[in-house]
């Protein structure tokens, strides 16, 4: 099964991702309601993503009251949220810090992969992710990825630092949510989202 | 054991030629099936016309001091052996892959039943007094797996052989070709 891999030296935190998220599952820009967090060290350096992982033996699942989150054959962590009382069991379990509160739905929930597993087509927060830092790959091409990416830094130069987005790569990150999602995206929305990304990572939040 | 006691891979990027020796031996000893690589010999071209090279990097796990995985593991799954190496108890991972981010190397790696599993440095053998399979079988002896004293001395030895045999001069002028 393919999973969200995050490359933290490629990660600009312009915040496409978490646009991306919240966009298609809410249906407005709103990074707090977004199903995948980058969490920074201190100022600007992201450290790693949260996000579910979809572990093989989940914790979520052996914690929820209701058991009415549920471990597929195909590897998928699903949950059945309507039924979900919000006793915030799996929150606190889940060791990658996944899970989240739909304030819409009234339950908690974690990324499903928009349902991509199975095709392994790139879910929208990975082709919005213009530098590549967020991926989509089975574990063995991750892994060769990492190794090669670090003798790359052995025997050539340094990798360049990440690079914002240019304006026309924010309009065509705009173009795609939009084309995903069915309602029209600004740039500007991108932009302000992407301050205040930078602002609460600024502020440890 | 002492910690400087520890044991390390040392890889000789000067002598390894991408045989891939220890790719293969290494599944062998483990008996690994397709997908898990416990080391992979990674490929860089570096250069352009005259100086145009390629270069080759096994990388297998680090065992490093202070491990990013071990910390990142949130059940203790991961742990270092007092003699250094980096071990996983299965029974305790929930194959969450948080070691695999937290990896600068890439290392871990996840077979079919999902759980991680890693270099050992061939831990069965160290135990037994033997070296582990990629280092014992590299052809170019590119692969050392010593502490980093005596790994520090062969180092010494191989430069003073050069030295030696082609003059410092000759060694210049082979570094300032590469």
């Amino acid at each position: 099964m393919k999973r969200l891999v995050f490359d933290p030296a490629r990660c600009s935190l312009c915040g496409a991702c978490l646009a991306a998220c919240s966009a298609v599952k809410k249906g407005r820009i709103d990074l707090v309601q977004s199903r995948i967090r980058i969490e920074t060290a201190g100022s600007r350096k992201p450290l790693r993503a949260a996000v579910c992982a979809h572990c093989e033996e989940p914790a979520c699942v052996t914690a929820c009251m209701r058991g009415i989150i549920d471990k597929g054959a195909d590897g998928l962590v699903t949950r059945r949220w309507e039924e979900c009382f919000r006793c915030a069991a799996c929150l606190v379990s889940c060791p990658v810090g996944a899970v989240l509160e739909d304030t819409d739905r009234k339950a908690f929930i974690a990324c499903d992969l928009c349902g991509k597993a199975e095709s392994g087509e790139d879910p929208l927060c990975v082709r919005v992710c213009l530098s590549g830092a967020l991926r989509f790959e089975e574990e063995t091409a991750a892994s060769a990825d990492l190794r090669s990416s670090y003798a790359l830094q052995m025997f050539a130069e340094q990798p360049a630092a990440p690079t914002d987005p240019t304006d026309g790569q924010w309009e065509e990150i705009a173009r795609m949510i939009a084309e995903e999602c069915g309602s029209p995206v600004t740039v500007k929305e991108l932009k302000s989202a992407q301050e205040q990304l930078r602002r609460d990572a600024e502020e440890g939040m | 054991m002492e910690a400087r006691q520890q044991r390390i891979l040392y890889i000789d990027t000067q002598r390894c030629m991408g045989c891939r020796a220890c790719e293969t031996v290494c599944k062998l000893e483990n008996d690994l099936p397709v997908g898990p690589r416990y080391t992979m010999v990674a490929e860089v071209e570096t250069g352009c016309g005259l100086t145009e090279k390629l270069n080759f990097l096994p990388v297998p796990c680090q065992h490093c001091g202070d491990a990013p995985c071990v910390r990142a593991c949130p059940t203790g799954a991961l742990y270092k052996r007092a003699d250094g190496i980096v071990l996983v108890e299965q029974s305790k991972c929930i194959g969450c892959h948080e070691c695999l981010m937290a990896c600068p190397f890439g290392v871990p790696q996840f077979g079919a039943n999902g759980r991680m599993q890693k270099c050992t440095m061939c831990v069965h053998r160290i135990d037994e007094g033997t070296l582990p399979a990629c280092a014992a079988n590299c052809p170019a002896e590119a692969i050392l797996c010593d502490t980093p004293e005596n790994i520090s001395k062969i180092l010494r030895q191989r430069y003073s052989d050069k030295t030696v045999a082609y003059g410092p001069f000759a060694i210049l002028l082979q570094e300032a070709a590469e």
